[in-house]
């Protein structure tokens, strides 16, 4: 195999190779925005608007880091700016008779606006100094282009370490503990002594930190800029595949790396020169091209929904809390 | 070992709790006997951490102690067992059990925590596996999951709040055997219950609790059942016995050609949960089903008003089929149905009184026509059958929930009799409620009974049922079993309750 | 639902003006001290005169910003002009297609219906509408009925695809209107790359976008003649649906059904209703009425369709106004009507000597709602109310 990749042209295996190469390159973001909101919806609370958190970590962590000079900074900052809206987030579903979809859905209005508004003095087509050593993938290969699409960012292997971290800790710590226990009854929890709030604030603004930090991979590795509509959707997406994964983490690192490589298909192909599909239906032509083919991720994503569900039972792995509250 | 001193409590304009003082001591089990609402469940969440009274001393040991939070009374040694579980039903026995344990270190260790629980249950001669999730265990076995969470933690004094309701007799002797041996261990237990006869078994010492204060207490060995009662219930309010409500103006249906066409009857009826169910009713009789809730009496509730269509059998009434109609249609022909969750399945808490009373029937004039409502003649009819049924009520624009729970109650009952229903399927119609509120649902039953009305009563009171009802049956396991009552007595009702002396086909 | 403490049912007893007076002055005051708090932030900007070269004080920014506001989105613009009113034009332009979508959002909120694909049930209908009044030969008077129908029906469909997936398999209701949004826009970029694209005389494909509709396919307009600066029909169809939503949740039993299951779904069982169906009925309405939304804004301000109609987030706004107005059908009138006061608003102080970035509004935006589930907390109303009866009684 290694000899025939050696060869220098690939032919159509590069359309799995850089369906790979973009799955590893583009699925942080949606990796570490669904860790966070596993991690909130585990506690019962529904946050909507890590897509507003996301741009809003981007934006910071490109401005933090542009002027301080590090890259570090940039993305503690994204870090921060996320946890200081999980905390928003947290504060506002604590009254009474809020719906957490609705605060949800203000933040992530909020949150786009407001990064959109304060970051306009740094849409600057200047570099911001290397972000984080790029670690590659395809030593094994003598090829480029093999080498060039396993080329992965730090962050991305922090986000992948944070994966067993995380479902390790759900399950064997304390905290853990505490936490699954709120969002399945949070009548147990209370009478156990635990603050329910308090426990779901801490969950909303980890949940916020990771997905600010998602924000900074965007800005810092992957566009290497911060512009406006920037990501459209890419945190919503990333909430509706923590549905997806039925609340495992384990489950939202494939959910995230299949949904990037899955976004990979239409370049992918049109890359090997396949740039619609016809379809002869007799008295008319259907030409699918590129933009049919990027709906196949949604499309996937849905599927997949449709035959793991029931008609009958509700989902498996649901917090009840989030049934209760009639959130999902 | 725990004092509770001069404790007061008020909720609002009700007094909950109005000087009340008692005293636990270790290796004693301490009965807390109270009327619904007469202060039992106030006093032990004050006891636990989770009310603050508003005045009044808690002592530990002779040491006045604040108890902040559920945490700080369970770093004391004070467990509960709430009558409804506080159980994670998703999370495994050990996951529960671990969430209440303050001094586990950060990370846990699993292997050992499921052997030390393991060998924990045993010391009370239980079996449990730690890694099943708590959803798949029977009632019985939750409440033991329950009192081993408050064990682990080292519990001195572990409170159990109606511990009984939910257990078959079979199981109640078995919670004894456990509550003896902690006593035994030199624990002190706080058994709070209605339940003379449980009471006055199990407990050493007793408080009984009315309206706030302690009318009595001493050693349960002083004491007969029958005085216990009286200082439950006290002599300014009359009682729930069947002395007073027994057959009542009612004249024993006799079986003749015509009322054998006027009965409901259920012909072999199988659902989820159910298994061949028949019986019938006469009008203007109360057949009572029996039973530990769980055991089909949702669904069968449900089968009969036209919630869910049985997959076998039939319901028939006055003759005609009519298991194939909707609810609303039976509705028409004089259902009605009193849910067993008044604020979840019967009532619309966040709408007004009106828009409670009007919904089942809004699609029908005056109330609406072609689809459009008129509000003033909704507004007139809710106010004429509200009135009827004594609901006391700022304004009939208030949002339900705002109600007391007779209220609320009453709320329903207007809607449902106002029909002047011929068929009524009522599930524990009394739960929670005051002994005023109590008093007059039973009267509205058996008003609607010497109307005339088949009424099924689902209950699983049986000292209700044995006072209302002119026939009972048993509900075990999906299964009914009629009884002879009133020849057969409490106790063979209650073996059949627990699944014990069935009828060899039934089992 | 509890999305927000649903508005309580106006009283039919005395009180009922009062309270609908108390309504109108809260939402008035929260509304007052939004925009003062706004106003109060934005001053906080650094801005240079640029005749003096000296920044503005504090108190110059406020006035500026109040002296643009006023000038430019609150007085009529020059009478004498051929399109007198122009401000006033400008913010009802721009509130009618969020004022649809919003509506769209209130009546599934009501019931429960999480539907957050209201930005795909718009291009939807865009895209139904702008097929149907390029391609389908129809009677003049019958064309624009039938574009704004299809419109409709083409909304309801998609969000139908969601309801079906609900009653079918359970698929959470968020979860299929959000990925039908991408769907929706992909959909879309095809239409105007493929089937749609406008073709030039050469018969060479021009820019990705469609032909622009013919002028009896478009909504008729007032005060001008000139094409897209009047106000077109499109305000006056989206007021009268807000009425109409009104009517269908206050006076019918379907609306009626709808709160009931909207409230407390089993109850809605219990009492004999098919919460199922009615949520269904409810996607399918909520979707009609954002495929309006996209109808509407494409037969009465764009005229053509193309790719920005699928990220002008128009649809994804309705929820924002909806929440605004607390769910409330005739308050979606004045909250969207605020919305586009916003609107108008930042492209004045964008060309003011302020240059603030009309992008701010979007923030802004967000920031009222979240002012308004704080404000509509019954913590809140409570401590309102305590602070009022104390100056009650201490002015008696």
């Amino acid at each position: 195999m290694t000899s025939f990749l050696a060869e220098g042209s690939l032919g159509f295996w590069s359309v799995p190779l850089a369906m790979v190469g973009q799955a590893l390159r583009v699925s942080a973001p949606y990796l570490y925005v669904s860790l966070g909101e596993t991690l909130t919806e585990k506690s019962g609370r529904v946050n909507l608007g890590l897509q507003g958190t996301l741009i809003m970590g981007a934006m910071a962590g490109y401005a933090v880091s542009s002027r301080s000079g590090s890259a570090l900074a940039g993305v503690l900052a994204a870090g921060v700016v996320g946890g200081l809206l999980g905390i928003l987030h947290a504060f506002l579903c604590a009254r009474p008779k809020v719906n957490d979809i609705a605060v949800g859905i203000a933040l992530m209005i909020f949150g786009v606006g407001l990064a959109s508004f304060l970051g306009r003095p740094y849409i600057k087509p200047e570099r911001v100094p290397a972000m984080s050593p790029d670690i590659s993938l395809g030593f094994w290969s003598a090829n480029e282009t093999v080498r060039a699409n396993l080329q992965v960012n730090l962050m991305f292997v922090v986000g992948v370490a944070l994966v067993p971290l995380i479902a390790w800790g759900l399950k064997n710590t304390r905290w853990g503990l505490i936490l699954r226990s709120v969002g399945e009854n949070a009548d147990t929890a209370r009478a156990m002594g635990y603050s329910i709030n308090g426990v779901r604030l801490l969950a909303t603004m980890a949940g916020g930190v990771l997905a600010g930090l998602g924000g900074a991979f965007l800005t810092l590795a992957m566009q290497g800029g911060w512009k406006d509509g920037l990501a459209p959707g890419t945190g919503l997406m990333a909430v509706a595949l923590v549905i997806f994964a039925r609340w495992k983490p384990l489950n939202c690192l494939w959910a995230a790396l299949l949904f990037g490589g899955a976004g990979a298909i239409a370049p992918a192909l049109q890359s090997v020169g396949l740039n619609e599909v016809k379809i002869n239906l007799g008295f008319t032509q259907l030409r699918w091209g590129r933009y049919v083919f990027e709906m196949i991720p949604y499309l996937l994503t849905l599927g997949i929904m449709i035959f793991t569900s029931s008609g009958s039972r509700q989902m498996a792995g649901i917090p009840d809390e989030l049934t209760r509250a009639r959130w999902l | 070992m725990l004092e509770l001193l001069d404790i007061r409590k008020r909720f609002g304009a009700l007094v909950a709790l109005d000087g009340v003082n008692v005293r636990f001591s270790p290796g004693r089990v301490h009965g807390l006997l109270g009327e619904n609402g007469a202060g039992k469940s106030t006093l032990m969440n004050v006891a636990y951490g989770m009310l603050k009274p508003d005045g009044g001393q808690i002592r530990m040991n002779g040491t006045p102690v604040v108890l902040r939070s559920p945490r700080e009374a369970i770093a004391k040694g004070i467990g509960m067992v709430h009558q409804h579980f506080m159980l994670a039903g998703a999370m495994s026995v050990l996951d529960n059990v671990l969430l209440g344990d303050w001094r586990a270190t950060q990370f846990l260790n699993r292997r050992r925590a499921a052997d030390e629980l393991a060998a924990l249950a045993e010391r009370l001669g239980w079996t449990l596996d730690p890694l099943v999730p708590v959803e798949r265990l029977s009632v019985g076995q939750q409440q033991r999951v329950e009192i081993l969470k408050a064990l682990w933690r080292d519990a001195r004094l572990l409170i159990l709040d109606e511990p009984t309701a939910v257990l078959t007799p079979p199981e109640v002797e078995q919670l004894f055997g456990a509550v003896e041996r902690l006593r035994d261990e030199g624990r002190s237990v706080v058994f709070i219950s209605h339940k003379l006869g449980e009471v006055k078994r199990i407990c050493d010492d007793l408080t009984v609790l009315r309206r706030g204060r302690v009318v009595w207490e001493g050693a349960a060995e002083d004491v007969s059942p029958a005085e216990l009662a009286n200082h439950m219930i006290g002599r300014d309010v009359e009682t729930v016995t069947r002395a007073t409500f027994s057959r009542r103006g009612h004249a024993t249906p006799i079986p003749d050609d015509t009322l054998e066409q006027a009965r409901l009857r259920l012909d072999n009826v199988t659902a989820a949960n159910l298994h061949d169910v028949s019986f019938q009713i006469s009008p203007g009789e109360i057949l009572g089903i029996a039973g530990v809730d769980g055991n089909g009496q949702q669904e069968l509730a449900a089968v009969v008003v036209g919630l869910r269509p049985p997959t076998r059998g039939r319901v028939l009434w006055h003759g005609s089929d009519v298991t194939a109609m909707s609810l609303e249609q039976r509705r028409i022909l004089g259902f009605a149905h009193i849910p067993n969750d008044r604020k979840r399945e019967a009532l619309v808490p966040t709408m007004s009184v009106t828009e409670n009373v009007m919904l089942k029937e809004y699609r029908d004039p005056p109330m609406s026509r072609f689809g459009v409502i008129s509000w003033p003649k909704a507004a007139a009819v809710a106010k004429h059958v509200v009135d009827q049924f004594d609901v006391r009520a700022q304004s009939l624009d208030v949002a339900v929930a705002t109600l007391s729970g007779g209220n609320q109650q009453k709320v329903v009952l207007a809607r449902e009799f106002a029909i002047q229903p011929r068929v009524i399927v009522a599930m524990n119609p009394v739960r929670g409620l005051d002994v005023a509120a109590t008093n007059f649902v039973y009267e509205q039953l058996l008003a609607r009974r010497a109307a005339g009305a088949a009424i099924l009563l689902i209950s699983s009171e049986l000292d209700e049922l044995l006072a209302l009802c002119d026939r009972i049956g048993v509900l075990y396991a999906g299964r009914l079993t009629m009884t002879n009552f009133p020849a057969t007595g409490r106790e063979a009702i209650g073996r059949l309750m627990a699944g014990i002396d069935l009828p060899a086909e039934s089992r | 639902m509890s999305a927000i403490a649903p508005p309580a049912m106006p009283n039919r007893t005395p009180g009922r003006l009062r309270t609908a007076i108390m309504s109108i002055v809260g939402s008035l005051g929260s509304a007052a001290i939004c925009v003062a708090i706004t106003v109060a932030l934005l001053a906080t900007l650094p801005a240079t005169n640029q005749e003096t070269e000296r920044p503005y004080s504090y108190g110059e920014k406020v006035h500026l910003v109040l002296k643009t506001t006023y000038d430019r989105v609150i007085r009529p613009r020059s009478p004498a002009a051929r399109a007198g009113y122009r401000n006033w034009i400008l913010t009802l332009q721009s509130a009618t297609p969020i004022l649809l979508t919003g509506l769209a959002v209130a009546a599934a909120f009501r019931a429960n219906v999480l539907n957050i694909g209201t930005q795909g049930q718009y291009v939807l209908g865009a895209i139904a509408a702008a097929a149907i009044g390029i391609y389908i030969p129809a009677a003049r008077w019958l064309l624009i009925p039938l574009l704004l129908a299809g419109a409709m029906a083409a909304g309801a469909l998609f969000a139908g695809i969601a309801a079906t997936l609900e009653r079918w398999r359970n698929v959470p209701v968020v979860l299929s209107t959000l990925l039908l949004n991408f769907v929706a826009l992909e959909f879309l970029r095809y239409m105007l790359q493929g089937p749609m694209r406008a073709v030039g005389e050469d018969g060479r494909p021009l820019d990705p976008q469609s032909t622009e509709l013919a002028e009896f396919a478009r909504l008729p307009q007032f005060f001008s003649d000139v094409p897209r600066q009047g106000l077109h029909l499109g305000f006056v169809i989206a007021v009268a649906a807000a009425l109409v939503l009104w009517f269908i949740l206050r006076k019918t039993t379907f609306g009626f059904r709808l709160r009931v299951v909207g409230q407390n779904p089993v109850a809605a069982r219990f009492a004999g209703m098919n919460a199922a169906r009615v949520s269904f009925a409810t996607l399918a309405l909520s979707g009609a009425l954002a495929g309006l939304a996209g109808g509407v804004q494409i037969a009465g301000t764009t005229y053509v369709l193309y790719p920005d109609v699928g990220t002008d987030g128009l649809g994804f706004t309705g929820i924002a106004v909806a929440l605004l107005a607390r769910l409330s059908p005739i308050g979606v009138i004045f909250s969207a009507i605020f919305f586009g006061l916003l609107k108008t608003a930042f492209v004045a102080l964008q060309e003011s000597p302020l240059e603030i970035h009309s992008n701010a509004a979007q923030a802004v935006q967000g920031l009222l709602v979240i002012a308004v589930l704080i404000v509509s907390s019954p913590q809140w109303r409570r401590l309102v109310g305590h602070v009022m009866r104390r100056d009650r009684a201490a002015a008696a």
